[in-house]
């Protein structure tokens, strides 16, 4: 009774390597971390007070942003940010035929930097301070670019011309 | 050395057969002296320019601009365990922004210089906390 029932686990044991080693080269679960940049000093970024902390303290205080860009007219943005997820993912990979493979994967947590966003007027004093992820603060605070003129078509011209995208 | 632990090394070598560590870099590390070199008030944008060489990026602001340097450190570690795979990535930066004026003179730096802190870990290591 015992014997059968210790055949019968290693019998489990062997079939989950089997599966296991002939499922390798094309399923992986896997665990990953990224790390970008050193976080932010919070404490350094609270001491900066909007409409008394000018730009040198704040270079001096979080060092070099990563990001710059004009805001306003002759004032600056200066982004700060980093990045550190943990993610478990599954990728499954089946070749459909000859020369080509199918894949998919799911992943339960997208790679995104986090940070604040130090708003300056055109003296260079800082004005505002936003924090959040900063791809959302980046859409809202850079400067929208101009739509591009389409000269392609001739036709577009005569009907009005480019239109806002 | 017995029969098991020939056994086990043998597991052991065949579990961890795609296990590696990968570094890669873009661009020259910035050193804190050559950094120093540069006066704010003083310095010119050509004179940054002959210290640092070609900046990364120009940025415009207004009448003044800004160049922006950088050296970025990427260690990659990865093991792979049959189907379970565990990878982990640390990138860090030496960073400078130089800010000029219309005139083209320095006026101010912002520098980060901490590329040389990237480690190779597993994902459940910390390697960073402070």
């Amino acid at each position: 009774m015992i014997r059968s029932r210790r055949l019968g686990a290693a019998l489990r044991a062997g079939t989950a390597i089997a599966c296991a080693l002939l499922a390798a080269g094309c399923v992986t679960y896997t665990y990953r971390r990224d790390m970008r940049f050193e976080p932010i000093d919070d404490a350094a970024l609270d001491s900066l007070r909007p409409g008394e902390a000018d730009i040198s303290e704040c270079l001096a205080k979080l060092g070099a942003p990563l990001y710059v860009w004009e805001y306003s007219k002759e004032g600056c943005a200066l982004a700060y940010g980093f990045d550190k997820d943990r993610t478990w993912s599954l990728s499954v990979s089946v070749p459909v035929a000859r020369g080509f493979s199918a894949s998919g994967a799911y992943t339960d947590e997208a790679r995104k930097l986090r940070g604040a966003v130090l708003l300056f007027d055109p003296t260079w004093r800082l004005q505002l301070v936003r924090r959040g992820m900063l791809a959302d603060l980046s859409a809202e605070l850079r400067p929208k670019r101009p739509a591009a003129v389409d000269t392609s078509d001739g036709d577009a011209g005569a009907q009005g011309g480019a239109q806002p995208r | 050395m017995n029969a098991r632990s020939i056994v086990l090394v043998l597991l052991l070598a065949t579990a961890t057969s795609a296990c590696y560590v990968t570094r890669s870099t873009t661009n020259e590390p910035l050193t804190r002296e050559s950094i120093d070199k540069l006066v704010p008030g003083t310095s010119t944008a050509q004179e940054v320019v002959a210290t640092l060489g070609a900046p990364a990026e120009v940025v415009q602001l207004g009448t003044r601009t800004a160049y922006r340097y950088e050296f970025t450190n990427t260690k990659r570690a990865v093991l792979f365990l049959i189907v379970l795979g565990f990878y982990n990535e640390d990138t860090r930066a030496d960073r400078a922004w130089l800010f000029f004026d219309a005139q083209n003179v320095l006026t101010h730096v912002g520098a980060t210089l901490e590329a040389d802190r990237a480690r190779y870990a597993m994902p459940w290591w910390n390697v960073h906390e402070k």
